[in-house]
């Protein structure tokens, strides 16, 4: 009996909600199987293999960049388990929100009906710094404007699903989810054998077949890039990854060049059209034309050449209106008004500060709320409360102040947390989810799990990988009505089998029997001739050919 | 093929061999030559072979006047990283250029030189207390490693050949630097360390046995059909590459009266003929002027393929027009 | 009364050295609305090259090109025939009140906010307070905000640049016509009149001989909503007629500029403008 839960305290405390146990201590039905492969094995054991996981990384250089260091995402060895009906649930209110915020984004950069209607104050939009007047009007080429999506779901302290933030931008982490797959399975095994997980390695194609099916319709076999801010970018390794594996070549600014409202890419045998961009870099550098014009990272006249549909742009420009933290207060009414379907997933309660009543309720209990800059991401800017110094809170209530559009504030909401090895034991740490969403204009497609981060310092809620965070590998379980498209073949009849194997060639030094056979004999040899000088004559004799 | 990426393969194919040539340079220097550790001149020619200036000592802390010996030569040629000559330096830069080739590379390629630049900090802790030999040695293996398998299981497509052209160019470039460095008295042992360096021993005693002399060695560096890095060998694959992958291009698919190969690839040819028609005797009598016309050529050629397939976006900057 | 005018506006770059790839646009062609009505336009590049067109978001016509030959010159010419005043525009009658309804705040929204150019400060905040209190329609408001701004600023030129703010051209006490525009809007808007820069036109001349050529320049001028959207010229304090052509109208300046672009390269730049107007009719 190993005591790598010892003092595990799994929330009976702090009321938050625990993956792995209730709130009596016993084990989930999701964790049952994790949690009996864990609990034998010794600390020893799972250093070695915890081990394994980082070098692994360090090797394929599965690295993110943190003030210009590079270094390894940790991946802790405690997979986070997801229940295929929490699943089935889960997914259904992602594509219920990514098909509202698309609607809203077609309406916002064009017929503008959610304003006519007074859904949502035109300030709200107006306002917002992601908001491009540029692309107003622009279609895009293939109807889509949020290809890929991370919606981030937090589980509140009654285990119920909430959503946090929409990431409808370039939203990063998906090279992580497939990566911390590929070394769980090489590391640990003996967990998959008792589980059907659903995979993960689908993404690639899904991504691609969006791609493809919002290109232009010009493009039979559309040319696809992934652009890349570079090598320096601290996601460089997830453009790489997903370049590679959609078959597409990933190129940088330099690489591209508009003509007359096209595309081109630059190869040794000249410059060939470009159909489709998946772009990894933001609005603001995209295009100096429109955009920051001492922008070196993106190219001249690409936002004329989708404007002009000879270019799909993925994600559209402009998509950050919709992800405004302000924006995201309003996306269950939105989803009322576009859909008429009541929400899926709830927000977690949140005030907008630029309400002179929500904001004076804020003020009046800030030391219990978490304010965030609408316009900030990765957890810089953040001002956790409960934990905040006076001077903190002092200047937080005069940023506030000074610019109550700039700002939200949360009640502080418990993440839930999850065992994660620290030091050898296995410890509560707070988690949270990502889900990818990739719509092809037809349908929007769920990758099963996620990225779930966890933030690694006792008690953090902060799980950004800048701010000393985490990941786990996320599993989506079946159930019987799940398959995954993992159906295993028939068994072949016999009939058809295929007849006896070939056997394997040797060359005359590998001739297994012969090299054997020749070993033996000499040893004989030696043996025999220390006894007697004649024997070996003989012998050699015989083996003569005549 | 991207413009960027071939000219990315290029140069990560001319630092790998380079961080090969040095380590076994430095290593016959080093530990072949001990009896000359002294020589004062020494350290001075291989910096000069090098193409460096005695003066950059400054750069990496060491203000010593005077002559420069081996292990201050050592130390800038081995483990200055800031120096692209040398053997962390180039293993360094050959890194950062297959950063950008993620997705071109195979993993194996990737990984096993991701892995070597990971791993060479510690390596360069153990060669200054133990010694030098167990770095040049592990770059060696390495260099090897990964060669072979961009040779395996890389794609043999224009990328591959691109790769290709930089080492061979390197190669033949590195031989020439190594040969401008052999004092016209150098003896036969001198000779034995020359083959050594450029890994040409047992090519040499396959070929002529154990008596070395000053012709015979050059006719194993330079001419060789056989031995893979000979000058000649090395020429041959460069233009060849060169050829196949001019092959696809021609803008209007007209005919033209004129061979179909770039300038490039004539100039590869043309030293590799100038070398091949030329009197080995010429050659050896002349071996400076050799070495010179062979190290132009190369520089010349890389020219020649940097205007024609890697059209270099000159970094762009907009100036924004001032409105009326 | 109606004129018939006739337009050439001709943007001309000269760079010091061989600019290799260049992107532009160019807001030239005036629109046909309730007070003029278009009878032709064109924008012609030179080095020749194929030129789009398209309407942004304030509904402007935009014409954009790019240029991928090594050049040293650029010319924009813009050609139009506008026949103006169709209808005389009038201040609407528009109450405080119905200007302080939340849905008719929500609606013009972006033209209520300073931007970058267009700020107050205290100063013209109590000057635009002071106004509205003296004036019981925001029509007669803006009218006075009109010739305020026009008494205070003399015209002048090289006193003031494209980036200058409304408060810092008060301090200046003089500028061009852009700048009238810029301190005006900031009054109208502090007093809660959602208005436009309006960017065009002007022919000098009241008495002008048909088919006289007379050089002109652009000129900007402002346009509130008080019931109606109602155009005002704080410049030249006359009212806007048959004597203006209208091309553009944004928040201010920046979303409306003739022409704007970027080019590829270590060159300077020369810029020369010229407009000629002609009367037809």
């Amino acid at each position: 009996m190993s005591d790598l839960f010892d003092d595990y305290d799994a929330g009976s405390i702090r009321r938050t909600y625990d993956e792995m146990f209730d709130r009596y201590g016993r084990v989930r039905d999701t964790y049952r199987g994790v949690h009996d492969t864990l609990e034998p094995q010794s600390t020893a054991d799972l250093a070695v293999r915890a081990d394994g996981l980082s070098r692994a990384y360090r090797d394929r250089g599965v690295t993110f960049a943190l003030s210009g260091q590079e270094r390894p995402f940790p991946l802790d060895l405690v997979p986070r388990v997801l229940s295929a009906d929490e699943w089935r649930r889960l997914e259904a209110g992602i594509r219920q929100r990514v098909r509202a915020l698309e609607a809203f984004l077609a309406d916002v950069y064009g017929p503008g009906e959610v304003f006519a209607d007074g859904v949502v104050p035109r300030k709200l939009v107006h306002s917002s710094p992601h908001f491009h007047r540029q692309v107003h009007g622009l279609e895009p080429a293939g109807g889509v404007r949020i290809h890929v999506s991370g919606v981030d779901v937090i589980r509140d302290d009654h285990g119920e699903f909430r959503v946090l933030e929409d990431n409808l931008r370039s939203p990063s982490g998906v090279s992580y989810v497939m990566e911390n797959r590929r070394v769980m399975a090489r590391v640990f095994p003996d967990l998959f054998g008792t589980h059907a997980v659903a995979p993960v390695d689908d993404y690639p194609r899904h991504l691609l077949g969006a791609l493809r099916s919002t290109a232009p319709v010009r493009a039979a076999d559309p040319r696809i890039v992934v652009l890349t801010p570079g090598v320096h970018n601290s996601a460089y390794f997830e453009h790489a990854l997903l370049a590679r594996l959609m078959g597409v070549d990933l190129v940088e600014g330099r690489d591209l060049v508009c003509r007359d409202d096209v595309a081109y890419v630059r190869t040794t045998t000249g410059d060939e059209r470009v159909d489709v961009i998946y772009r990894r870099i933001d609005d603001e550098f995209l295009d100096p034309v429109q955009f920051r014009p001492d922008s070196v990272l993106g190219c001249a006249g690409l936002v004329h050449s989708a404007r002009a549909g000879n270019l799909t742009i993925a994600n559209a420009v402009g998509n950050g209106v919709a992800d405004d933290k302000l924006t995201y207060t309003y996306v269950p009414e939105l989803i009322e008004y576009y859909l008429g379907e009541p929400p899926l997933l709830r927000n977690v309660d949140t005030y907008r500060l630029e309400d002179d009543d929500q904001r004076q309720f804020v003020l009046d209990r800030i030391d219990q709320m978490v304010v965030k800059p609408v316009d900030a991401s990765g957890g810089y800017g953040l001002v956790f409360g409960p934990d905040a110094s006076d001077e903190e809170i002092e200047q937080c209530r005069r940023d506030v102040l000074g610019d109550p559009r700039g700002y939200i504030a949360q009640p502080v909401v418990s993440l839930s947390t999850g065992p994660t090895l620290v030091d050898g034991r296995l410890r509560p740490r707070h988690l949270d989810l990502r889900p990818f969403a990739v719509n092809d204009g037809e349908k929007v497609w769920v990758l099963p799990g996620g990225l779930t981060r966890v933030a690694l310092p006792e008690n953090s809620l902060v799980v950004n990988s800048s701010q000393g965070g985490g990941s786990k590998d996320t599993w989506v379980l079946a159930d019987a009505d799940t398959s995954f498209g993992l159906d295993l073949p028939e068994p072949m009849p016999a009939a058809a089998r295929p007849a006896v194997p070939v056997p394997l060639q040797f060359g005359p030094a590998d001739d297994h029997e012969r090299h054997h056979q020749q070993q033996l004999q000499q040893q004989q040899q030696i043996e025999t001739s220390t006894m007697t000088g004649m024997t070996e004559r003989t012998e050699t004799e015989e083996a003569e050919p005549c | 093929m991207l413009s960027r990426i071939a000219e990315a393969l290029y140069w990560m194919g001319r630092y790998l061999e380079r961080a090969d040539d040095t380590a076994r340079l430095l290593d016959v220097y080093v530990h072949r030559m001990v009896v000359q550790v002294n020589d004062e001149r020494v350290g001075a020619s291989l910096l000069a072979a090098m193409g460096l200036d005695p003066s950059e000592l400054a750069r990496i802390g060491d203000s010593s006047e005077g002559p420069i010996d081996l292990w201050q030569a050592t130390e800038m040629l081995a483990y200055d990283a800031d120096n692209p000559s040398s053997v962390v330096g180039s293993l360094r830069l050959a890194r950062e250029n297959a950063r950008g080739l993620r997705e071109i590379l195979a993993t194996e390629v990737w990984e096993a030189l991701n892995r070597t630049y990971h791993e060479l900090d510690n390596h360069v802790r153990a060669a200054r207390t133990l010694g030098p030999h167990l770095l040049f040695q592990w770059v060696r293996d390495r260099v090897a490693l990964v060669g072979g398998l961009t040779d395996t299981v890389l794609l043999h497509d224009d990328g591959w050949r691109f790769l290709t052209i930089g080492r061979c160019l390197e190669r033949v470039d590195m031989t020439a630097r190594l040969l401008g460095a052999v004092p016209a008295t150098a003896d036969a042992s001198r000779w034995n360390g020359v083959l050594v360096s450029c890994g040409a021993n047992d090519a040499f005693l396959r070929t002529y046995g154990g008596d070395i002399d000053q012709a015979k060695a050059l006719s194993v560096l330079l001419l060789d059909p056989d031995f893979p890095r000979s000058v000649n060998y090395a020429l041959a694959q460069a233009e060849m590459c060169l050829e196949q992958v001019d092959g696809s291009t021609g803008p209007s698919g007209r005919r033209q009266a004129q061979p179909r190969v770039s300038a490039a690839a004539r100039e590869v040819g043309r030293i590799r003929s100038e070398l091949a028609y030329t009197d080995p005797a010429t050659l050896a009598a002349d071996l400076n002027g050799t070495v010179m016309r062979l190290q132009a050529a190369c520089a010349h050629a890389s020219e020649l393929v940097t205007q024609r397939y890697f059209q270099r976006a000159s970094f762009i900057e907009w100036n924004v027009d001032r409105p009326a | 009364m109606t004129w018939r005018l006739q337009v050439t506006h001709t943007t001309r770059y000269r760079y010091s050295a061989p600019v290799s790839q260049s992107y532009n646009e160019a807001r030239l062609e005036p629109r046909s609305d309730r007070h003029q009505a278009v009878l032709a336009s064109r924008v012609e590049v030179e080095p020749s090259t194929r030129v789009v067109r398209h309407v942004d978001y304030w509904g402007s016509v935009v014409h954009h090109f790019d240029l991928q030959v090594p050049h040293q010159a650029l010319t924009v010419i813009g050609r139009s025939t506008v026949e103006t005043a169709t209808e005389p525009a009038r201040p609407g009658d528009a109450s405080w009140d119905d200007l302080a309804d939340p849905q008719i705040r929500d609606q013009f929204e972006e033209l209520l906010v300073p931007t970058t150019s267009v700020t107050w400060d205290e100063e013209l905040a109590a000057v635009a307070a002071e106004l509205a209190a003296a004036h019981d329609t925001p029509a007669k408001a803006a009218e006075a905000a009109s010739a305020w701004v026009n008494e205070r600023l003399d015209y002048k030129r090289g006193s003031t640049g494209v980036k200058t703010t409304s408060p810092e051209v008060l301090a200046a006490g003089s500028g061009v016509c852009q700048d009238f525009a810029h301190v005006s809007l900031a009054l109208l808007r502090a007093m809660g009149i959602p208005s436009w820069y309006v960017s065009g036109y002007l022919h000098p001349d009241p008495k002008a001989e048909i088919d006289e050529a007379i050089v002109g320049e652009s000129h900007a001028w402002v346009a509130a909503f008080t019931g109606t959207v109602w155009p005002l010229d704080p410049t030249s304090l006359n009212p806007v007629e048959e004597r203006h052509i209208r091309v553009a109208a944004g928040r201010d300046y920046h979303d409306v500029a003739p022409f704007r672009g970027i080019y590829a390269g270590r060159a300077d730049q020369e810029l020369e403008v010229s407009v000629e107007l002609v009367r037809k009719a």
